[in-house]
Parts: C-alpha cells; structure tokens; sequence
C-alpha cells in the first residue's frame, strides 16, 4: 500500500476521490481504535492487580442488572455520532464519484449513451478466460490499454463467459465485468506510466494470469497512436 | 461398559451431550482438514511465481478450505457447546427432540464426507471459490462431478441446521426451568438464540440457489448462464451469505461476553442493551447483503440503502464492544486462559469490525472489493472473533466436561503464540490492498512478496500453535487434577452440577426462585421414563445415523454415477434401500411409542409459548425458514421473468383451468386437513379417519393434476432450456416433494388413528400436520398466482 514513491492519489481523478475518503475513514478509526484499545488493555492490567473484595458472581444466583439509563443512553449516543459522521462523509463520497465526471468534466452520462461527446474516450472492456479486449470507439481492439493522461474515460465493461471484475487498482478503477450486462465506469488518467490491469473475480484455472497493461501516454502521444491505429484498421479493410 | 456397547452409545445416542462431544470431536477433525488446506495455499502463496500447487489444486484448496471451515468447523464448533451446554444452562435434563439432534449431527457429518469426497472424483473437488459465483458454478465452466457432491454435501448440511435450529427454538422457549426469565439466561444462550433465528432465515435462500443450480447442473436447465443469471445467484447467495457471518460470530462473541463477566467478577453492564443490541445486528443482518455487490452495477439508490444499514450496524457492534470493555471496570480481574481467549477475541474483533466499515462504502470498495483487504477483514471477524473466543470456552469448559481442569500455563503459551501467529498472518494483508484474492501465483515485480511470505510463517505459527492446546487437552483429560463442580466461582446452570454432569443433568427439577437456581429433590423428580433410558437403554436410536447413511451413499453414487465410475448403481441402490428402511423404522418406533422421552410441562417454563404443543412450535418453527425458501424460489422466477423478457408468461405456457383445478384441490385437501385436526382434537375418530383420508385423496390427485399440467408444458416444446420454465419448474417441484412427505406422513397418522386410536402425539401431531397443510396451501396459491398467471 505505501510503496508509491509519490502521492498515489495523484494517479487519476477516482484515486484523489479515493484517498481522501480512505484517509478520513483512516484517521477516525485510528483515534477511535486508540481510545477502545487503550480501555482493552489499560482496564484488564490495572483491575487484574486487585485480588480483595469486589465479587459479585455467586454460584447459582443469576447477576444482577447494572449500568443506569442515563449511562448506557450517553454510550449509545456517543457511538451512533460516530456513525451519523462516518455516514454523511461516505454518502458525499458516493455522490462526488457521480458528479465529478459532470461537473468538472461536463460530461453527460446520458447523452454520452446517445453518441460519441467530444473529449471522452469511451472504451469497451470484453472480459474472457483468460484476458481482457479493449475496443476502442474506431473499431479497434487491443489486449493492452493504452490511455490519454488528462481526460475523461468511460469503461463499458462486459464478459463473454463467465463473472470477472475488470480493475486498475492504483488508478482505482474497479467493475465487475458480468455476461450479458454492460457496467459502465470512468476515471481521469494523470500521470503517464504503465499500470496493472487485472481480474478480481475468481473466474477458473487461468484467473491468476488475467492480467495485463494499461499504459497512460501523453495526450499528444495517445492521439498518434489512435490515429495511427485507425490508418492502419482502414488499410487492412481496404485490402480486403 | 463394554467396547461393543460403547460403539452402540456413540452412534446410536440421543443424549445431549453426547452428540455435542460428536459435534466438538467432528468440527475438530474437519478443523485440521481445512487447517492442512490452508497451510498448502499459504506455502504455494509465500514466494512470488512459485509452483508448489498448481492453478486446478490451489482453486480447489481454497475453495475447500473456506466451506469446510464456515460450514463444518466454527459454526459446529459453536453447536457442538451449543448442544452440551443450552440444555443445561437452561435447566433442561435434554433438548425438546433428542432424536432430530442426533440427525442433525449426522446429516452434518456425511454432508461433511460428501464434500471431502469431492478430492477422490475425476476432476476433483469444487474449485469454484466458497461464494460459487455464478456462471463460473455451471456445469458448463465447472464440469468436475466434486462440484456435485458439493452441492449435495451442501444440501444435506441445510437439512442439518434447518432441523438444529427448529429444535434450539423449541427448547429454549419450552424447556426452561420454572421461574426461569429469558432475560435471566446467560448470553451464551441469547447468542445461540439469535444465531439459530438466523440461520432459519438464512439458510433457505442458499437451499433456494442450490436447488436451482442443481436444476442446471444436472437437468440441463440454463437458469444461471441466462443473462443476469449471476446477479440472481448474487442474490440468493448473499442474502444467506451475509447473515452467515454473524452466524459464525454471535455464540463466540456472546461467550466471550460471558467468560468476560465472569472472570472479571463483575455482572455485565447493561445487559439489556447488549442483548437488544444483538437483536438489532440480527435484524438488520438481512438488509446489509448488497454490500457485497457494489461493483455489480446494480440500482445506485439500492446500493445507498445498503451502505447505510451497513454502517448503521456498526452501532450495535460498537455496543456490545464498549459495553464489554466497559463491564471489567472494578472488578478482580483474573487473567486466566479462557478470560485472555475472551481479550483477545474481543481486541481481533475491533480491527475486523473497523475494516468492515470501510467496507460499507462503494467508493472505497473500488479498492477493496475481491481484494485481500477483504480476505483480511473477514478472517479477523470469523477466526479471529469466533475462534478465539470458542477456543477460550474450549478451555472454560473443560473441566465441566471432563472433571478435570488443563494446564494453565500450556493454554496461556497457547493463547499467547496463536495471537502473535493470527496477527502476524493477516494483519499484513490489509496491506496487499490491491493483490487479488484467489490467484494462485503473482510475478515478483508487483512486490507482494514479504508481505506474502510473513503471512505464510504467520500461519505456521497459528496452525501450528493449536497443537499446543490438542497436547494439553488430551493429556489433562486422563491426567489433569481432578476439580470440583465450579472451578471457576461461575454462576449459571452447569456449575451447580457435577462435573461431568450426570446423563440427565440433573438429579431433580431444576427451579429458577428469583434470581436464585435451584434444583429440587422433591419425590417424583425424576421422571419415571428416565429410569431405563440409560447410555444403554431406550434414548439409543439407530435411526438418526441410518436415515442420514443412506441419502449419503445415493448422492456419492449419484456423483459417482454421473462420473461414470464403477460401483455407483449398487451405491445408489443401498443408499435408498437404507433411506426407506430407517424412514420405515422411525415411523415404526413412533407407531408403538417406543421412544419417550418429555419433561412434565408443569416443571418448565414455557413463556410466551405455554399453550402450544412442542410438536407444533417446531413446525411453525420450520414453516418460518420454508417461507424464505418458497420466497426464494417464486423470488427467482419473478426475477427471471422481470430481466429477461423474452421469457413467456405462465399464461401462455400453462393451461389455466388445470392449474385452478390443482389449485382448488389443494385448498380442499387443506380443508379436510384442518377438519382431521378438529376430530383429533373432540376425540371424534370417524371424523379424524375421514379427514386424513380425503385429505390424501386429494393432495394425490392435486399432484396427478399438477403434473398432468407440467405434462401439457413440456409436450408444448417447453423445455428447462428457459429460465423461466426452469425456476417454476424447480418451485412446483419443491412443492410437491413437500407435498409427498406430508402424505407419508398423514398416511401413517391414517394408520395410527386407525388400529390404535388417539394415543401419544397424535392429536397434536395431527395438529401440526395441519398447519403445515395450510401452508402448502398458501405455497400452491402463491406458486398459481405468480407462475400461472404472471
């Protein structure tokens, strides 16, 4: 997990998005894990030391309530703040993941479904045993992903046989890729570099080796490639 | 004893105890099995690119090593205390049917052998991940015959728990000293009590799921291969799947609460609000499945819901934790092994609770989902949580069970080494975040590498440490220093007998007067019925064993069969010769009342169920879990038809007037059913005899009719080939299985009635049959409404 050498919510749009909750979630579990151990450890070493009087299990006499209302009611009150915290902060996360892609990018989902909207790269992901196709809007299809830095990508990801789920962790990026529906998702790509794509559904004896590329090249670089690509797809159709 | 009658004790008991010493040595022995898996995988996992097993084995080994350890470890583990010790701390001399406790254990077990069995097939065992997602789960992609015998051993492991937890429900409601509060009882038993109203919710969704996928797998239905058929599973899988946790959890952790209190001297704090707070995560349990698929691209607001309840029951959790914590404040604490197993359960549950709120948010899921973030998380929940804490009350009640008491500093080196080692195994994982869980193999450049080989000695050290504790256990049995009945200073039932407990607990009638329980030797105590129903005489049944043999040897051949290995058909032929002839003689003991075995109700406190008979608290019980997997079934053909449109109404490929027909009979036969009851109970015999039998002339000719219809369907060039066909198929199927076993059943009441008038049950018995024939009325109705018409 730290083994970046750089701030890894840097990747992408969704690792920013992504890191930021994980560091909210992080920092209230630690300091609530720091008072609920303190009690675990502090409570049996300092109570194991008295050996007189206090007993109040008696053989064969069911214990006796204890605790007030009062108490009790400041102890569930406590815990369920804690929880209303943690809850409005994930439900903003859950919306931000939608409305980044709107707002920032003025990307429509809807009219994206319509026809191609300028500036986003819409790739199909096709999930098999064992390796992944990615079609790209001129027809083309490669086994690695070669993407844009700088600008939005939406994946319809599918399967041709049987459940995976379609992932680029450190960009996270993760669907499940499902026979016969199409998950759709998104990402900002930021930093060129070659990154891991692989399976995260456990999807038979070749499961393990489900993985390939995902290179993020420059957006001018990226452009000579796709046009390249293009060239090259409508000389082979010519030929034949 | 002699050896003879000492094999003759083991397999044919009914005693309580007994069968929960079977239950404890089985999940034990099925604890090295999966143990042994996982140390495999973990050798194959510490090295990058290593080849010590291949893809096919190392699919195989996980996918074993996580059924056998949720299904036929921790969870029997819990019963098997569960079976010795809810009776006792009750104040009951036996659980309310001692004879479905013997078959539970049994079906357990050979439900077990079937799975393991699974490694001996060609193709061998299932390796499709315990989740089984589908379509990877089909015949198609998965077609090794293990996979099979999975999905039976899994069926015969439902049957197992639906029969356990009827009995638990019974028992605790109707067995309890008198005087004996439900508030009053220790939390051990609420824990049990919450688990097994789970389980009965539970568990029929993932019969559901296996029944279809059976439908595929071996008639050549296409229900989870059709599009959206792995959404479906996801369904039905995790709507049991998630529950399945706590089921796991709640008899460790309310345990761990117990040995808390006790060795802290202190009573809980705030026990009302800890057992309301297991109620509440019991509950919401059932509305926090989707969690599990927020990567699916199912409906976002659905998904929202999820997250939410998913948050919100940390707020019990959160509870019980700091109530617990809480709870030792001044008290004498002393630190022995149970009460530092209890610690320590409590501390792994804290991360493995922290961890699962990250969890609940699909964001973060982009990460953590199928990850080993999540293989980390749960591991600190189900072996951490609950394996500590039973393996604390392992050491708790040893010396109960055996008179004997353990060697304390072994169990504190123990407690001590299995923590390090538990820690040092999967705390790394939260940190392979973005390794995927079930590869067998990663290249070296993704760096998993260290961490990977600490968790593999890790696990060494875990697996390894539990030797310790098998060493000091069986040695201490035979030469550990005798103890007293109450080592421990404890308070609830079984420490005011003697250790070991006598064979029916107690030598009296146990009576709760206030907060005080008793047992009273008042003459008469002892129920006459008890005087020869020693370890040698009448609580023996061979039945249990032998109606759980013979479905084990039929589904082996069946997998075998398919398998085309050689001696499946006589396999097949002894398993059912054996079935029809223990069903046979279970009836035959109930026809002359051989076996008897009830405390007088007037001794027991039976709040809020006084008036009702145990017979019928059961099938109400039962018919409470057979919703849920009616619901289920009908659930999937809804589902099918809502998804796939293509797929044809029941209007089309029914023909309606057969099927009102059906309907209409059944309702009748129900009728005749009720009026039956209604004779048993004014002791008007000719009304009784008239009732059963028009009832069954009527179940038989709703079933002539029904499959008179399916005839018409499938002669139409209907085939299983359609899902929606498949799930209504499979539904009318289930239906009318129930249907043949009510009429065996009422046959033999019609029997019973006859030549020996109303004896014994047989009213109440004609009762419950009644109930239970009202709900089939209500299934048929259902089934007609929905697959006929819609």
């Amino acid at each position: 997990m730290f083994h970046y050498p750089f701030n890894p919510a840097e990747l992408s749009e969704t690792a920013r998005i992504w890191w930021d909750l994980f560091g909210f979630y992080l920092t209230v579990a630690i300091i609530l894990g720091v008072v609920v151990y303190a009690g675990l450890v502090l409570i049996p070493w300092i109570y194991s030391r008295r050996r007189q009087a206090v007993d109040e299990i008696q053989p064969g006499v069911i214990p006796g309530e204890r605790g007030r209302m009062a108490y009790l009611a400041v102890i569930v009150i406590l815990i369920a703040a804690s929880f209303i915290a943690i809850f409005v902060e994930s439900y903003l996360a859950v919306n931000k993941l939608a409305a980044t892609l709107e707002e920032k990018y003025n990307v429509d989902i809807e009219e994206l479904q319509a026809g191609e909207a300028d500036g986003v790269l819409v790739v199909e992901v096709i999930g098999f045993q064992w390796g992944w196709t990615f079609r790209y809007p001129n027809g083309v299809e490669t086994d690695i992903l070669y993407l844009p830095a700088g600008r939005p990508v939406i994946f319809k990801v599918t399967s041709e046989d049987v459940f995976h789920a379609f992932s680029i962790p450190d960009l996270r990026v993760k669907v499940d890729a499902i026979p016969g529906q199409v998950n759709v998702t998104w990402t900002v790509p930021e930093k060129p570099g070659t990154y891991r794509v692989q399976c995260y559904e456990l999807c038979g004896v070749g499961h393990a080796e489900m993985i390939t590329k995902a290179i993020v090249l420059p957006p001018e670089v990226f452009d000579f490639w796709y046009e390249s690509q293009s060239e090259k797809l409508e000389s082979e159709g010519g030929e034949q | 004893m002699s050896s003879t009658l000492q094999i003759k004790r083991w397999l044919f008991t009914t005693n309580h105890k007994d069968v929960g010493i079977l239950y404890l040595v089985t999940s034990l022995y099925f604890f090295i099995i999966g143990g042994t898996l996982a140390l495999l995988f973990r050798i194959q996992l510490s090295v990058p690119e290593n080849d010590f097993l291949d893809a096919a084995k190392f699919n195989q080994a996980i996918t074993n090593h996580g059924l056998i350890m949720v299904f036929w470890f921790i969870s029997p583990l819990a019963f098997a205390f569960a079976n010795y010790f809810v009776p006792i701390q009750i104040g009951a001399k036996d659980m309310a049917f001692p004879r479905l406790n013997a078959l539970s254990y049994w079906l357990l077990l050979f439900g077990g052998l079937l799975v393991i069995a699974g490694f001996f097939m060609p193709g061998g065992a299932a390796d499709f991940g315990w989740t089984a997602y589908a379509p990877l789960n089909t015949e198609t992609y998965t077609p090794n015959f293990g996979a099979n015998l999975t999905a039976f051993g899994l069926l015969m492991l439902i049957a197992s728990v639906t029969v356990g937890t009827v009995n638990f429900l019974v028992t605790i409601f109707q067995l309890r000293a008198k005087g004996y509060k439900m508030l009053g009882l220790p939390m051990f038993v609420w824990g049990i009590f919450f688990t097994v109203l789970m389980m009965l919710w539970a568990f029929p969704s993932l019969q559901a799921g296996l029944i279809l996928l059976a439908a595929d797998r071996i008639l050549g239905a296409t229900i989870f291969e059709a599009p959206k058929g792995a959404i479906l599973w996801d369904h039905l899988f995790w709507f049991f799947g998630h529950p399945e946790v706590y089921i796991v959890l709640f008899p460790g952790l309310a345990l761990a609460l117990d040995m808390i209190s006790v060795f802290s001297r202190r009573p809980l704090l705030g026990r009302k609000v800890i057992i309301a707070a297991f109620g509440a995560a019991a509950a919401l349990s059932f509305g926090v499945y989707a969690h599990h698929m927020f990567m699916t691209g199912i409906n976002l607001q659905y998904l929202k819901f999820h997250m939410f309840t998913t948050e919100l029951i940390s707020v019990p959790f959160g509870v019980i934790t700091i109530l617990a914590i809480l709870s030792m404040i001044g008290g004498a604490i002393k630190l022995t092994t149970p009460m530092l197993f209890a610690l320590g359960s409590i501390a792994v549950f804290i991360i493995g609770g922290f961890s699962g709120v990250f969890n609940s948010n699909p964001v973060l899921d982009i990460a953590n989902r199928g990850s080993y973030w999540v293989v980390a998380h749960f591991h600190y929940v189900m072996v951490g949580a609950a394996l500590f804490a039973l393996f604390g009350g392992l050491y708790y009640w040893f010396p109960k069970m055996t008179g004997r008491m353990y060697n304390e500093t072994l169990g504190k080196i123990h407690f001590i080494v299995s923590f390090i080692g538990f820690n040092l195994l999967y705390f790394p994982m939260f940190f392979l975040i973005d390794m995927p869980r079930r590869i067998y193999t990663y290249p070296e450049w993704t760096g998993w590498g260290p961490l990977n080989f600490i968790a593999t000695v890790g696990g060494f050290i875990f697996g390894l440490s539990h030797l310790i504790m098998f060493a000091n256990l069986l040695y201490s049995m035979k030469h550990g220093p005798r103890v007293d009945k109450n080592p421990w200073g404890a308070w609830s039932y079984e420490w005011v007998i003697e250790s070991p407990p006598p064979e029916y607990n107690f030598e009296g009638i146990p009576v709760v007067q206030g907060n005080r329980l008793m047992v009273l030797m008042a003459d008469g105590a002892k129920p006459a019925a008890h005087a020869h129903n020693s370890h040698e005489g009448e609580h023996l049944s061979p039945w249990p064993l032998l109606i759980s043999l013979g479905p084990f040897l039929f589904l082996l051949g069946l997998g075998m069969w398919i398998a085309q290995a050689k001696f499946a058909l006589p396999l097949m032929v002894a398993g059912a010769i054996i079935s029809a002839y223990a069903v046979y003689g279970w009836f035959r003991d109930d026809f002359y009342e051989r076996f008897k075995l009830e405390e007088p109700p007037e001794y027991k406190e039976r709040w809020p169920f006084e008036s009702i008979h145990r017979v019928k608290l059961g099938m109400y019980f039962f018919l409470f879990g057979d919703a849920v997997f009616f619901a289920g079934l009908i659930g999937a053909y809804i589902f099918v038809r809502l998804e796939a449109p293509t797929t044809l109404p029941g209007l089309v490929t029914h023909n309606i007037l057969l099927g009102l027909i059906g309907a209409l009979l059944m309702l009748w036969s129900a009728v005749f059913m009720y009026a039956a009851a209604r004779g048993a109970k004014l002791g008007d015999r000719t009304l009784t005899l008239a009732g059963l039998a028009l009832s069954i002339v009527l179940g038989i000719a709703y079933l002539v009719v029904t499959g008179l219809d399916w005839l018409g369907t499938f002669s139409a060039g209907f085939t299983l080939a359609d899902p929606a066909i498949a799930t209504s198929a499979v539904t009318a199927l289930s239906h009318a299985l129930h249907l043949a076993a009510g009429l065996l059943v009422a046959v033999y009441l019609l029997l019973k009635v006859w030549v020996r008038g109303f004896t014994g049950h047989v009213p109440d018995t004609i009762d419950s049959l009644a109930v239970y024939w009202g709900f089939l009325a209500a299934v048929t109705a259902a089934i007609f409404g929905v697959t006929y018409i819609f």
